[in-house]
């Protein structure tokens, strides 16, 4: 058999290589197509409810207890307070300090731990925030100088506001 | 309501731009339709700039001084020059039955979009760390106050954030939910600045069908209006083409004030987000080549820096205010990650979710795009921003397994426009060469 024979000339790649495009084309107009119709069909089964929200419900599904607690927050505090949130551990809730700037701006804000907060460093804040997910209260030195403004207990988090008197 | 606020914002805001665009600089032979994402983008720009030049003059904010050029822009555009705003949608006329039903297709997926973007309230994770959350604090304080830079650790610049401030003035508050708007502005001018850039080359059918593709792209979806609207990548991808287009342009008529307005394109693409600057410079560095090659006078390519000074006034305010919360200050390079690297962006090439079958026919069509010559210039700024970026995983001080993944999405959408200009414009010559019969109707022009 002649060499000629067996590899296919050039042309013939060519043409195949032409059709092996559109067809891949093809395949990727149909599966958007078809993508687009599951985008409807999904608007109209599971994301259906979002049409009945409102917006603080909307709120509440994409940041979880997180909105409850900032919004909160922003309701009882003032632009000029400072605030100092003592968090269980700074890997319990990621991202948590980028959203409470954002609820919060302009307020002063500062995160601890409850390991490492300082009592005496705690002084000079106008509201002393607890988060976690268990028990977690506030020395008796800093007892004579903050009373509980606000408690917010969900499943196991619990959020403790302290006020300075 | 407030959405409706912002919509009529951005009206205003293209209005200015288009008189912008047509009346002072090169786009004035250009119909409506082919201005609208320029003037779109100079719109946005212009009064992000306006905003900043108040704050630094220590002017206030106050909707009261913006509403006269509103008014302004809309008298001239409506009385000024009328001849040169005439609608020309030409095409539409002559669309046959299926181009216009691939002209359904796309209405029916930016509706979806829009629908998406006024559904839910912000949720982008940029949004809330970088874009948003200072649009918020330069409306509280009244001013571009470097104390959000220094709380945030960031010194991202601020077109975006910005532009979220203008409508947040008008609005009367801080509505994250009505901003995102915007976001879908950007998704759809993208799809028309892809559509105007080569319908007149490669076709009316192919150039739907190249929209049509885009739109549908999950990752693009996404980003301009579910759940992603508040990242900034498609408005930058978004400039970054435009600014290409525009050196396209420069390179068919050699005007002076293509040269401008090429600057001001990439001096805002440079405040868009930092990954701006490399594209800048990327078509920065081409303008030049191609304008010694094409014996430019030094004076005229001058003018493309003019577009910088914003910049520069942005580098001035950093350094002044001390912002500076890069990343990469004290990395060092990996030259081991290379093949880490090659792997995940490989992985997002195959992410079908994400991008369907895009990355799998631009690789598989790689033979004929390195042989087109008509998009060398856009190819080579691709090309360039890919290498840009395996550089910066190689100097990230995160682990790139984790970094990689996180970012790649966003990064590919940079480069998604230029790449289906790049990709179509292949297809279309290797179609229109090597015509098959029943493949014909994907080349036929419809003056033909």
């Amino acid at each position: 058999m002649r060499r000629s024979q067996i590899i296919p000339s050039a042309g013939i790649l060519k043409k195949s290589y032409t059709i092996l495009v559109v067809l891949l084309i093809s395949l990727w107009v149909l599966l958007s197509v078809v993508r687009l119709g599951y985008n409807y069909v999904r608007a109209f089964s599971s994301e259906k409810e979002w049409f009945f929200m409102d917006d603080g419900e909307k709120r509440v599904r994409l940041l979880g207890y997180e909105h409850i607690l900032l919004s909160t927050i922003e309701k009882r505090t003032t632009p000029t307070d400072s605030i100092l949130f003592v968090l269980q551990d700074m890997q319990f809730s990621p991202g948590f300090g980028y959203k409470a700037i954002y609820y919060l701006y302009p307020r002063r804000l500062v995160f601890d731990t409850e390991k490492e907060w300082s009592a005496d460093f705690s002084n000079s804040f106008s509201y002393i925030i607890f988060f976690g997910n268990k028990g977690m209260g506030m020395s008796k030195s800093l007892s004579q100088k903050y009373e509980l403004d606000d408690h917010i207990q969900f499943d196991v988090l619990g959020m403790n506001i302290y006020k300075k008197k | 309501m407030n959405t409706i606020i912002v919509a009529v914002i951005i009206f205003f805001q293209i209005v200015t731009g288009f008189v912008l665009c047509q009346g002072f600089f090169s786009l004035r032979k250009r119909s409506i339709f082919e201005t609208l994402p320029f003037a779109f983008g100079m719109g946005v720009g212009f009064y992000t700039y306006l905003l900043l030049i108040l704050s630094q003059l220590h002017i206030e904010w106050n909707p009261l001084y913006i509403l006269p050029l509103f008014l302004i822009a809309t008298i001239y555009f409506l009385f000024g020059k009328k001849e040169e705003f005439e609608m020309r949608f030409s095409f539409y006329n002559k669309m046959t039955y299926f181009q216009k039903t691939m002209l359904a297709g796309i209405y029916v997926t930016v509706f979806y979009t829009l629908f998406q973007a006024l559904l839910r309230p912000l949720y982008a994770w940029d949004g809330w760390a970088i874009w948003l959350v200072k649009s918020k604090a330069f409306y509280l304080d009244g001013f571009i106050n470097p104390v959000i830079f220094h709380v945030l650790h960031d010194s991202y610049p601020f077109i975006m954030s910005l532009n979220s401030t203008l409508y947040y003035l008008f609005i009367g508050s801080a509505d994250d939910k009505a901003v995102l708007v915007s976001y879908f502005g950007f998704y759809v001018m993208s799809g028309i600045l892809l559509f105007s850039s080569f319908y007149k080359k490669i076709g009316i059918y192919m150039g739907l069908l190249s929209v049509f593709l885009f739109y549908t792209l999950q990752n693009e979806i996404r980003h301009g209006g579910r759940f992603e609207a508040g990242y900034s990548d498609l408005a930058l991808g978004f400039y970054f083409f435009a600014s290409l287009v525009i050196f396209r342009f420069f390179r068919e008529k050699k005007l002076n004030s293509s040269i401008i307005l090429l600057g001001i394109f990439l001096g805002m693409t440079s405040l868009i987000k930092q990954e701006g600057l490399a594209m800048a410079a990327i078509v920065a560095i081409q303008f030049i080549f191609y304008s010694l090659k094409a014996r430019i006078s030094i004076r005229k390519m001058i003018l493309l820096f003019i577009g910088f000074v914003p910049f520069v006034n942005w580098y001035v305010f950093k350094l002044v205010n001390s912002i500076n919360g890069s990343l990469y200050e004290n990395s060092s390079f990996h030259m081991s990650r290379f093949f880490e690297i090659m792997y995940f962006m490989a992985k997002e090439f195959l992410n079908i979710q994400n991008w369907n079958l895009f990355w799998v026919v631009v690789v598989f069509c790689v033979p004929i795009i390195v042989k087109n010559r008509l998009i060398r210039y856009e190819l080579f700024a691709a090309a360039a921003l890919f290498f840009v970026y395996i550089g910066v995983f190689m100097v990230s001080p995160h682990d790139p397994s984790v970094h990689i993944p996180n970012v790649m999405n966003r990064l590919l959408l940079h480069v998604a426009l230029i790449w289906f200009y790049i990709l179509f414009t292949s297809v279309y010559e290797l179609l229109n060469k090597k015509p098959i019969i029943t493949l014909k109707f994907f080349t036929e022009h419809d003056e033909k």
